[in-house]
Order: C-alpha cells, then structure tokens, then sequence
C-alpha cells in the first residue's frame, strides 16, 4: 500500500461521521443518507488525485463532494418521478419518519422536519459539523453573509418551533 | 441564536456511521489501485492563464524589439552606408539604389560613365540619378552650383533646385537637369566628380517604335479627314470628323512632346553632407523603436482581428455556460426549499 492509499483510507476513516451527517440533514432519510455517502466516496476516490490540501481541508472537499452528490441524486429523482407522473405508474411508497440522530428530543427532531433543505444544510454545517463561516459557504457556493443570514433564519426558525412545541 | 442546549444535544446525537456502512466505505476506499505518478499533469486554469499571459505579452514585446534591432541593424535606405573610392579614380557605391520610375533599368552601381554611347538612329529617353555625398555644407553649395553651370554650359536647363541646410552644419540638395542628349555621357562624369558617390542609377527607354507607331496613326487619320472634307461633310459626319481631328491634334502634339523628351536626358542628382556619428547612433535607436512599435501594432491588428472573428463564439459559449449555470441554481434552490 502506498502512502496516498492509505491517506485515502484514512481520510474516508475520519470523515465518515461528518458526511453521514451532513447528509442525513440534507436529505431526512437516513437510508438514503448511507448510500450517498457511499456514492461521496467513490467520488473521492476518482476525483482523489485533483485534491488540493492548499484549497481546503478534506472535511470541507468531502462535503462539497456530498452536496453534488446528492443534489445529483433530487435531480435524477425529480426526472424520474416527471416520468413516472406523465405514465401514472407511480407506485406509494411508505416514506420513513425522519431521523437527524438517535436520542433526539421529539420536539427537536420534529422542528428539524420542518426546516427547509437549505435551512438544515447550513445547521449541519455550522452547528453539528462545527465549520467556521468560511468553510460552510465554500461548501454551499454562497457568500459567507448569506450564509450567515441563512444560519440565523434556521436558527430562529428551529428555536421558535422547539418552544411552541414545548409550550404545547 | 440557539441555546447552548440544544446546539449541544445536536451535536451529541448527530447521526453516526453503522458498521456495515464503515464496511462498504472501508471497501470503496480498499478498491483503489496503486496510484502512478502522472507523466504530464496540466496546470489549473487560473495558474495556466498567470504564467501564459505574461509569457505571451514577453515573448510580443521580445519579438518587437529584436525585429527592431535586426531590421535596424542591416543597412536600408535610411543608413548612411561607407563610400569606397574606385581606382579610377570615382567612386564604388555600398547602398542599394534608390528606386526609380517603371522603365527599363540600364544599370547600377558602375563607378563612372555607366550610360551607353546614343544611337542617333534611335529616339531614347535617358534618365541618370546619382546620390551623393560632400564632405560639409561649403563643398555643398559649391557641388550644387557647379552642376547648374555644367548644365547650362551643355545647352541644358535646370528643371528643378532644392537646397537646404537646416542645422548643425548638415544639408542636402536636389537637382533635377535636363542636358541634350549627346552630352549625358560628360554630365554624368562631370556630375559623378561632385562628391562620394553613395547610388546611382540610368535609365533608357527606347521610344523609336512608339513615335513610328503615332506616325502611322497620325498619316492614317489625316487620310481619313481629307477623304471625309473631299467629299463634302455632310451633318451626320461631323461629329465624327470632330473626333478624329481631336485624336490627330492629340497625337501630333503627343508624338512631339516625345520627342522632345528624348532630345534632352533627364538627370536628378542628390547631394547630402557627411552624416555625424552620434546623429547616425540616434538614428539606429529611433529607426529600432519605430520597428518594434510596427510590430507591436501589427500584433494588435491580428489579435483584434482574431477577438472579432473569435468574439461572436465566445459570447455565444459564455452564454450557453452562464445559462447552464443559473438554471443549475434555480434547480437548487428549488430542490432546497423543500423540507
């Protein structure tokens, strides 16, 4: 094995927990959180030679990568349900609930529910992945003020439903 | 912002990876084949683009300046070049002969005399130049009135005289003599004693059929008239009778003027002072620059040249690609919003 390999492994050995998640927000579907972080990876592992250290860490690339990734996959899956609308042989497909982690507070997971897509992306990134402003709108090809700005609405929004559901 | 709590229940209970998904990520990363060396990577864009801009603008910039100092270097028109003196006692000429009218180029740099003895059976129109050059603006003034002389003293006339001595003791002098033909041969040698010369030139042209040709026309319109008188000129032939008396008047005056011309050589001379060193070393720095700034807008010609037929499909690229780009984010943006 070889020094890059093995730096390959490692990375995806250290990263693993961060893409999950950061996909697991994205897409509320822990299932297909895995599958696309497996898919991340293969990507990464083509695109492995291309990385540059001196652009970014490999947290934030993977990230990157995670995000095409997965906005690849709504796009496909936005064709295909197209398709299968225009040919009415959409089958009824039982969604799961969504889950952002294990022991989470209902009220939470629930208000997590409710976000948008970009509103959970940005929490991910900024809260649960801890990256500073800089990395997070790297990654979501933003200005780092709208990201701050988007940080901020989801913020408010999620403490606003946390409360109203706690006062319920 | 959010409360500490819940950002810290966040992050305890952020989603973790199963075994089997470390096993299938752990697989993926196990897949990879030992990784070769690249034999030739190519640069980024951007760093490609930071080196090939400058590079392209020195390698412009080099390009101009040394056609500019090879083409400044070589001796042209404009260079002063260095007389030799022949062993008869005239001169050897080291510049190339500055260009005359379209006609028949007897020849050039011969040290004395080059002209060929006339054919008094022929008509030949003779034309001489000479370049010369005088040691300073004495023997400039003295050169230049020596030649009027000679020319009147032959039975010639002075067509044309320019004389000028700007500054710092260098001047120049042009003269256009017209001297019977049977005398070009002595002119030219008269002339050719004046200074250093630095060109010469002579030109013949043999007009002898050209004027037997206009005879002929001439004879044959004068028959045509009388035939047309004799007869009595009736209206419808007037004008035309008009016409040919307008070409025979024409011809005859043509055909005279002809041979007016070949009576008499046209000789045009240029006498110039001694070029001063340091005039000749700014000469060679100017005449550098003026080349590589031709150059250099040269190579502005072809890049505009090249933006204008390459402009329409670049716009038309950057379009497609700028198009492709937003409807990539409206697609996000959309796909986003969604919870």
């Amino acid at each position: 094995m070889n020094a890059e390999r093995q730096s390959f492994a490692a990375i995806a050995e250290q990263h693993l927990d961060d893409v999950l998640a950061y996909l697991v927000y994205l897409t509320a579907d822990h299932s297909l959180a895995e599958d696309l972080a497996v898919d991340t990876f293969e990507r990464a592992l083509r695109r492995w030679r291309r990385f540059d250290r001196r652009r970014g860490s490999a947290r934030t690339w993977l990230c990157q990568l995670a995000r095409s990734v997965a906005l690849d996959h709504f796009r496909s899956e936005g064709r295909r349900l197209r398709r299968e609308d225009r040919y009415a042989v959409r089958e009824l497909r039982e969604v799961p609930p969504p889950s952002f982690g294990e022991g989470l507070s209902p009220e939470l997971e629930h208000a997590l529910a409710e976000l948008s897509r970009a509103e959970r992306e940005v929490v991910a990134l900024r809260v649960v992945l801890e990256l500073d402003g800089e990395m997070a709108a790297r990654v979501l090809g933003i200005s780092q003020s709208a990201c701050s700005t988007r940080l901020s609405r989801a913020l408010q929004k999620l403490e606003g439903m946390v409360s109203a559901h706690a006062v319920a | 912002m959010l409360s500490p709590e819940l950002a810290s229940e966040l992050r305890v209970a952020r989603p973790v990876a199963s075994r089997e998904l470390r096993e299938r990520v752990r697989e993926v990363a196990a897949s990879e084949r030992p990784a070769r060396e690249p034999r030739f990577a190519l640069p980024s864009f951007r760093r490609l683009a930071l080196v090939a801009i400058p590079a392209a603008l020195a390698v412009a910039l080099g390009g101009a300046l040394v056609h500019g100092l090879i083409s400044s270097g070589s001796s042209g028109p404009k260079a002063a070049p260095t007389p030799v003196r022949s062993a008869s006692g005239g001169t050897g000429i080291k510049s190339p002969p500055i260009q005359g009218p379209p006609v028949a180029q007897a020849d050039r740099a011969q040290p004395v005399s080059p002209v060929p003895p006339n054919s008094s059976a022929r008509l030949q129109q003779y034309g001489a130049f000479l370049g010369l050059q005088v040691k300073d603006l004495g023997a400039l003034s003295d050169a230049t009135k020596r030649a009027m002389r000679f020319a009147r003293d032959v039975g010639g006339f002075v067509a044309y005289v320019r004389y000028s001595s700007p500054s710092h003791g260098q001047g120049s002098a042009s003269l256009i003599v017209r001297v019977p033909v049977d005398r070009v041969q002595d002119a030219i040698e008269e002339y050719s004693n004046l200074g250093t010369i630095l060109s010469q030139k002579v030109n013949i042209l043999d007009v002898t059929k050209a004027v037997e040709e206009e005879a002929r026309e001439i004879a044959r319109l004068r028959t045509q008239i009388a035939q047309i008188e004799a007869g009595g000129v009736t209206p419808q032939e007037r004008y035309r009778l008009a016409e040919l008396e307008a070409r025979l008047d024409y011809l005859t005056k043509h055909r005279a003027a002809t041979v007016r011309r070949a009576q008499f050589a046209r000789v045009a001379l240029e006498l110039a002072t001694k070029p001063k060193h340091g005039a000749a070393a700014a000469g060679r720095f100017d005449r550098t620059m003026s080349d590589a700034g031709g150059v250099l807008v040269r190579e502005a010609e072809i890049l505009l040249y090249t933006l204008i037929v390459a402009g329409p499909l670049l716009l038309l690229g950057l379009g497609a690609v700028t198009l492709g780009r937003i409807q990539r984010r409206r697609f996000e943006n959309r796909v986003l919003e969604r919870s």
